[in-house]
């Protein structure tokens, strides 16, 4: 579904002679239906790996495809047709502040161009896949940070894309809003057999929602590896339970 | 009778007498700054969007088309005022077909106000998150739909904000127009006032200016906060 050859990714000098070089000759391919994981340190390298698979950024060399099609090759009006099927969600939400949660999301319907009137449907539709109906008519700033990010993936969601590109999804959230998150990702691969590419620098995230991952080290693939699936993970029901727990069993009477 | 008595009696008398000329100058500088107004709004708004989008490092750098509006908008706001108006006395006339009045005064202001409102424009845009861009960008948008659907939503109350200071700033720039015959509260105020030695109605002009600019400021904010939603 992904496939990178052979790409590189070099920044023009500031000076004279002192080219930064973020991807160095990465070549890999992601199946359909898998969750691809990419793990390394701050500066390894990876959100830009992932810029690069919706031609954010373009390469400075080598070759990017997503189901076949090379953004780079596509006319202007190609691309930003080709865009809306790739879905992708940030580690700070980035959902419009001035923009309600339902305008947040009919703006992607309409810069499809679909009519206001059969854009509410659909709307509606994903922000109930997310459990979020009932906050459709509220800003983002009146919402938790987990709750900012499930409506930033309903956004993403609802041009029913092929690909979805998680970059650091989890990382601006306590333990218990990242659960949720983890959540509906796992769902939306079940539900939806989307291909999702996940850039996160939390091991623990990764080992739970991914197939496969690929190790960055500076710019350079330090290794692809099998996921081993994680032991039974504990669900906890609310944060009061959760740190009752990873604390110690013992609890003073109250 | 004590002085403070005088005062306001001779005050109330110079209103009476004239109230006519008071309220024709308030209405030349509605004139002058609704105009000025129109201009910075349907000129100096796309020019400080062009601005911000064609800089370096912006959305689509054009470093050419930086330069000419970035000039324009120095040159325009570094001449003195009043050798501008006069300096621009021949494209008035051609324009208007005089360079006398407040249709003529109004073409200078104009060109300030598009200026003053361009550069406040690109500046507010740089204010929007770079991540607003990038976003625009993953869904798909044209260059007018990120400024149309992204750029401006999030920057409202900013944009609502300059607009405020320019058009106060105006209110300023508007008072030296009776050099060409634009008439106004400030040309009220020299002639009636300052001129006829009667310092009461150059005072009672001066006041009007104050609650005037109070009152667009408190508007503007008001405007501002109410398409605030970025916080709480």
């Amino acid at each position: 579904m992904i496939a990178l050859q052979g790409v590189s990714k070099v920044y023009p000098a500031r000076r004279e002679g002192h080219t930064v070089c973020a991807l160095d000759e990465i070549t890999l391919s992601v199946q359909a239906q898998e969750v691809f994981g990419i793990v390394g340190q701050s500066g390894s390298g990876k959100s830009t790996l992932l810029r690069l698979i919706n031609h954010l950024e373009a390469p400075t060399e080598g070759t990017v495809e997503v189901a076949g099609v090379d953004l780079a090759q596509l006319s202007l009006r190609a691309r930003r047709a080709q865009r809306r099927r790739i879905g992708m969600i940030f580690q700070d939400f980035n959902l419009l502040a001035n923009k309600t949660v339902f305008d947040n999301i009919a703006l992607v319907l309409s810069l499809e161009g679909r009519r206001r009137r059969s854009q509410r449907d659909r709307v509606m539709e994903v922000l109930d896949y997310v459990n979020m109906a009932d906050r459709a008519h509220q800003h983002p700033i009146q919402l938790s940070g987990g709750e900012q990010q499930r409506v930033a993936i309903a956004r993403a969601l609802v041009t029913d894309p092929a690909v979805l590109l998680c970059d650091e999804p989890t990382s601006a959230l306590d333990p218990q809003h990242t659960d949720d998150v983890v959540e509906i990702l796992s769902q939306v691969r079940r539900d939806l057999g989307t291909t999702i590419m996940l850039v996160s620098h939390e091991l623990e995230l990764v080992k739970t929602l991914c197939d496969r991952a690929a190790i960055l080290e500076a710019g350079q693939l330090a290794g692809i590896t099998e996921v081993s699936a994680p032991e039974a993970r504990e669900t906890y029901a609310s944060y009061s339970e959760r740190a009752r727990t990873y604390l110690g069993p013992k609890e003073e009477q109250a | 009778m004590s002085q403070e008595q005088g005062f306001f009696q001779s005050l109330s008398r110079s209103i009476a007498q004239y109230q006519d000329e008071m309220v024709a100058s308030i209405v030349e500088t509605g004139i002058m700054l609704g105009a000025s107004l129109i201009a910075a709004l349907l000129v100096g708004l796309p020019m400080g969007t062009w601005m911000y989008l064609s800089r370096k490092n912006g959305p689509s750098p054009s470093g050419g088309i930086y330069a000419v509006l970035n000039a324009y908008v120095n040159i325009v706001r570094s001449v003195p005022f009043l050798l501008f108006v006069v300096a621009l006395i021949p494209f008035t006339r051609w324009l208007v077909g005089t360079s006398f009045g407040t249709a003529a005064a109004s073409v200078p202001l104009a060109f300030v106000a598009v200026a003053l409102y361009a550069r406040w424009v690109e500046q507010t845009l740089l204010d929007v998150p770079r991540r607003v861009v990038d976003l625009a960008h993953v869904l798909g948008a044209s260059t007018f739909g990120m400024v149309t659907r992204f750029l401006y939503p999030e920057a409202r109350s900013g944009l609502v904000l300059s607009l405020t200071t320019v058009t106060i700033s105006l209110i300023s720039y508007s008072t030296i127009m009776g050099v060409v015959g634009g008439g106004g509260v400030g040309d009220f105020a020299m002639r009636y006032g300052y001129q006829t030695y009667e310092t009461e109605i150059m005072y009672t002009a001066i006041v009007i200016m104050v609650v005037a600019v109070m009152l667009i400021q408190a508007t503007g904010t008001f405007i501002s906060r109410r398409l605030d939603k970025r916080i709480r």
